[in-house]
Order: C-alpha cells, then structure tokens, then sequence
C-alpha cells in the first residue's frame, strides 16, 4: 500500500501550486496587485511532477500526474480534463526523452522541465479559448507566454534540480525496497 | 492503479480528457466538479496566500471609490428612461417597461421578458425599445410574471412596413409598401471582422422604390394583427440593397443578439400606470459569499473559489458582486461553493450598456458629458490582463455605431460601463467600471479597450454576493450603502 506516498504527493503538489498562484499575483513581484510575476511564474508543481518521474516507472509517474492535476484543479478554474491531459503530456514528454538521452542530469532535466511547461502553457491557453462562450483572439500571443513560463520553469527546475523528490513523505514513491531475491535474480 | 492499466486504457483515457478539455460537455463537467469537491475542500485551507503581497494601492483605491459611489446613482432609471418611445410615439400608447431576462434555450429569435406588470398586456401585443420595433407577444406566464416576445427576426414573424424616402416622390405617388421580418446578412466589410446583419425586407409593393430612407411599421391587415395601431410609425431601419441589387434589407437600428436588455410592450391605454421594480442589488436575490481559495495557478486565468453560506440555486453565469459592483461571473458550482471568473480571465463575456462621463475636446481636455443617456454597446469579451497598463482588456462586438448628439465620429468619450440584462442571473445596472471608446463604428471589426476596474476584485473586499437564479425570492438584499463603500475603497 503506497496510499501515504500519494497523498504526501497531492498535499506538496497543492501547497506548491497555492504559492504558484501567490507568485502568479501578488504585488512585491509585479506592477501592482494581482499582477505578480504574472507569465514568468515558475509553475512549481509541474518541477515536484516532473524531479519526482525522474526516478520513477512510467506507470507511477502518470498516477502522480493525476494527483498534481487533481491538487492544481483544486485551486483553479482551468477545467481538471485539461490539466490532466496535459500533465500526462508533460510524463509522456520526459519518458520520451528519457529513451534518447539521459535526463538525470540537471542541465538536461531542466530543459525537459521547460519544454513540459511550454507544452502545458499553450495546451491551457487552447483549452480555455476553446472552451470560452466567445472564441477571440487572446491578448498576448500564447507562444510569448509559452516561453516565459518555460524560461521560469527550466530555471526552478535547474536550481533545484531531483530535491523535490527529497521532500518529507514522498521518498516511497521512488525508493523501492529491494529483496535478497530480487538482487540475487538481477545477479544471476 | 495506473500502473498495472493496460496501455490502449491509458491512451483511452488520454484521449478522452484531451477531447473533453476542448470540447465541454455540461453533465460531465458537472460530475466532474462533484467529483472534485473533496480535493477542493483541501485547496481552501491555502485562502490565506491570497493576502500576500500588500494592500490595495491608491489607483485600485480610486476606481473601487468610483464603483461604491456610482451604483446608488439612477442608472437603472436611466436604462429604463433610454428605452421608452418618444412623446411623439407614446400618444395612444401605455408603455409597460419589460426587463430581458433570457433567451429559451436555442431560440436566438425569441426573449424572456419581465415586464413591470402583466395587468393589460395580453398575446399580440407589439414590442419595442425607444422608437425601435422588436416583435411581438407571444405567450404569458401570469404566475411567474413573465412573456415571451417573438422577435421580428423569426423568419416566421411578419410585418407590413411602408418606405419613407428621404425626399417625397415628385409625381406624389403613393410610397412602397414591403413585407419585414427574417435575417438578411450584410456584406463582410474590408479589412475583415463579423458582417453586419440587418432585417429582411420582402415583396416591395412598387418596381422603382430606391434605397435610401427608411422603413416604419404600417400594418395593414388589423385582422392578422389586432394591435397594429399600435405598432404603426415604430422604425426597422433604413432601406438598402444588396450589392448586386437583388435582396431589399434594412440596415440594422439595435443589436438583435446581443443588445437587447430593457423593452418596452405597448397597451392600449387605460390600465393603471405601475411603480418601477428596485434596482438589483436591492432585490432579495443574493447569497452572501466569502473567498476560498489562493487564486489560479495559471498566470493566464484570473479566477476563484468563493464559499456560499446562504442556501439557493446559483446557476452557471450568475453574477457576483462586492461594495456594489460586478467582480465576475460563476464557472461551475460545486456542493462547497462556487467557482469564479473575474473581469480579468480571457473569454469572459458580458453584454453591457455605457453612461457618458466625459468627452475629449479637440483641444485634448475633457469636460463633462452633455448627453448622460445610456448607450446599449454590446457583449464585450476580456482579453485577458494588458501587460503594460495592468488592467483588463476588453473586446467590443459593436452591432451599431456608440454616437453622441452633435460629435464627429471619432471623438473620444470615457463611458461608465454598467451590465446590460438578458443573460440568466446577470441582472442590469450593475457597475463594471470605466472606459474610454471613440464614437463610430468599427465597421464589424470590433473595438478593443481598457477597462478601469480593480485588478483584484477580491482583494480587501469585505462583502461579496452571488447572484440567485432568476426565480428565486427567498435570498438578500446585496446592496451596501455609499457610506459601506467607501469604508470598503479604503
């Protein structure tokens, strides 16, 4: 049973989302209130989903996937369907990678981090103006936001690095336990 | 779970919520919010992060001092007022004030109307706003006080019109009759943007009638229309031709669409004159709310959770309000609350009217409005945050030109934008805030603008209210006084 593990997962993934949204709008880091950091905000669960993945098999990562668009739709107006299809991108994304090039690496893992935020981005943006009762134009092109978000996330996700797997309570989800049987299996 | 799911589940699943993310589909939204509603109760344990980052600054503090203020101020009278017909058009006529409620689902061509009373009004009867007409009576609900009015856009809703030219035929021959009523689609005008739509005008009673001028109501046949008397002089628009001179239209005097949200249903006179129903806020059709969560993590959206603490039905779209003015529209009700969209979040829709403030001279200085009517603008749409100014921009589809008496088109007015009705939950004279647009038309283009309103509507405000639904009578009264609001702006 690996229930703790998940829920210590929805309960970092909500907290770094809240504070997301607190960056996303309050005034120290931008023009005024409610224009924070504004696009250039680092979209934080998405470095937790994404430092977590690293070291985890595929299977797990899209059920931790879940569990992040779950803690983000709990805050936000972005319909869960979405999130959910575009984090499931995002894992989809790293384990394509991951079968090129080897993402353990910081430099490498950020770019993917940047490249699944981009990703997540433009699908939201397609996502709420499709969804919107009148279709226009939206104000900025999504590609100039696409890009400040992944230059925010890729840098998060840089300086940090896999420590947000470290955090307190989701070490289950990526140590496994090891068994004389299993290891003299692998040695044979 | 997933991890033991077979690979054709998963891209099953996948491809479901991609298709669902663009493609909605109301029961399962619904489920899914139900669904939902226990991570959300976790979610608004964060509310406290939404206060981080300071007060509210002085500019935010002004434009909510102007909102508190103006909402007291006559604007629903003055809706009201802009919607009679002229002294000349009301001799023999009694006016019964009728507010849009809504449209029934599908039916572009028909309203929902309450009017004032239904004492008098009866099946048939025409309806109009200002020197406009509209349709028709078509069905009465006397036990919820509510008709339904057939527009004269239905292609089944016919009208006799007589044409009157700008100049008098020389010969004094007797002036083109024709048959209104349906669409008639206008040329996509240059440079892009919607065509124009005007109403279809049929069988013109003469071969040599010429464009130009207008045509008025003038039903012949009292046996088809009992109430014709009443409708007669009543303007459709001004004559044109397509430009391969074939289909007659009128180009068009309101927006059908979008634009209609005070009408006005003539009676024969006699029946006793009625009082005006209170302004919104002071109806008992609110729930006091309070705000619930940290706001969005998507920097691109502006929204929120709010908590409902009194008991009604909210439904999807219903406004909500704090210290007097609108702060955004309902997204999703949840059995914990409600979801929100500000002014701020791209894609938001409004119908909305504008009082003029002021208006720049050509020496670039600006002087009070000389002409305080209200002006029906249209649905605007936001844009979403304008970066460089930090307020929400807007989009306005204007169906018909913004003009002042006596101004050139292109002369600047700063407008004080208030909610039109006709959309469910979504009552008039609310205060959005205020804008400056130039008179004219975009020519089908739309206009885009800059809304002075606060960025963060939520922030500091002590007293929100969302909007019950349209037959609901059991909730509060909303309104908070001048002295309320101003204690709020601060």
């Amino acid at each position: 049973m690996r229930v703790l593990p998940f829920a210590a997962a929805f309960g970092w993934a909500l907290l770094l989302a809240a504070v997301t949204a607190a960056f996303a709008r309050a005034a120290p880091f931008g023009p005024g209130p409610g224009v924070g950091l504004g696009p250039w905000t680092p979209d934080l669960a998405l470095v937790l989903l994404m430092a977590l993945a690293t070291s985890m098999d595929r299977g797990d990562a899209r059920a931790v996937a879940a569990v992040v668009a779950l803690a983000r739709a709990a805050l936000g107006i972005d319909t869960p369907f979405a999130l959910l299809a575009g984090l499931w991108l995002a894992v989809e994304l790293l384990f394509w990678s991951a079968s090129r090039v080897r993402v353990d690496g910081r430099f490498v893992h950020a770019v993917v981090a940047a490249l699944a935020s981009a990703s997540l981005t433009l699908w939201l943006r397609a996502a709420a103006a499709l969804r919107a009762p009148t279709p226009v134009p939206l104000e900025r092109s999504a590609f100039d936001d696409a890009l400040a978000a992944a230059v925010a996330t890729g840098l998060v996700a840089y300086l940090l690095g896999r420590a947000p797997a470290r955090l307190p309570g989701l070490r289950g989800l990526w140590h496994t336990e090891e068994t004389w049987e299993r290891v003299g299996h692998v040695r044979s | 779970m997933l991890r033991r799911a077979p690979k054709w589940l998963f891209h099953a699943a996948w491809a479901a919520c991609a298709v669902l993310a663009l493609r909605p589909i109301g029961r399962v939204d619904a489920l899914a919010e139900q669904a939902l509603a226990p991570v959300r109760l976790a979610g608004r344990a964060l509310t406290p992060l939404a206060e981080l980052g300071g007060s509210v600054s002085a500019t935010e503090r002004r434009v909510r001092a102007i909102a508190a203020e103006s909402y007291g101020a006559a604007v629903l009278e003055d809706l009201v007022f802009a919607s009679l017909p002229p002294a000349a058009l009301r001799e023999g006529r009694r006016s019964v004030p009728a507010r849009v409620l809504d449209r029934p689902s599908g039916r572009r061509d028909e309203l929902v109307v309450e009017p004032w009373t239904l004492v008098g009004v009866e099946v048939g009867q025409p309806v109009v706003v200002h020197d406009a007409y509209l349709g028709r009576v078509v069905a009465l609900d006397r036990r919820r006080g509510r008709a339904t009015v057939r527009l004269v856009t239905d292609r089944e809703l016919f009208v006799g019109a007589v044409h009157r030219p700008d100049a008098p035929p020389a010969d004094g021959s007797a002036p083109a009759r024709f048959v209104v009523g349906g669409l008639a689609v206008g040329p996509r005008r240059a440079g892009g943007g919607e065509p124009l739509l005007g109403l279809a005008a049929h069988n013109p009673s003469r071969p040599d009638v010429h464009a130009g001028g207008e045509l008025v109501v003038d039903e012949l046949l009292d046996e088809l229309d009992p109430f014709a008397d009443l409708s007669r002089g009543f303007r459709l628009g001004a004559l044109a031709r397509s430009e391969d001179e074939g289909d007659w239209h009128t180009e068009p005097l309101v927006d059908f669409l979008f634009g209609l949200y005070q009408v006005v249903i003539l009676t024969p006179p006699g029946a006793p004159q009625v009082q005006p129903p209170p302004h919104p806020l002071f109806e008992a059709r609110w729930a006091r709310a309070r705000r619930a969560s940290a706001g969005d993590p998507n920097p691109a959206r502006a929204g929120a959770a709010l908590w409902v603490e009194d008991g009604g039905e909210v439904p999807l779209g219903a406004a909500v309000v704090g210290g007097g003015r609108l702060v955004g529209r309902v997204t999703a009700t949840t059995p914990l609350g409600i979801d929100l969209a500000l002014l701020a979040d791209p894609g938001l829709s409004l119908p909305v009217s504008g009082v003029p403030v002021e208006i720049e001279t050509p020496y670039g200085e600006w002087v009070p409005a000389h002409d305080r009517a209200p002006r029906v603008l249209g649905r605007i749409v936001s844009l979403g945050l304008d970066r460089e100014s930090g307020r929400a921009a807007f989009h306005l589809r204007d169906a018909v030109p913004l003009e002042l008496v006596g101004m050139p088109d292109g002369t600047r007015v700063r407008l004080r934008l208030v909610t039109g009705s006709g959309e469910a939950a979504l009552p008039s004279a609310l205060v959005v805030g205020e804008a400056v647009l130039s008179t004219g038309s975009s020519g089908g283009r739309g206009r885009r603008f800059l809304l002075d309103a606060p960025i963060d509507p939520l922030r500091g405000a002590q007293r929100l209210f969302v909007r019950l639904s349209d037959d609901e009578d059991g909730g509060r009264v909303a309104a908070t006084t001048v002295e309320q609001g101003r204690a709020e702006a601060r």
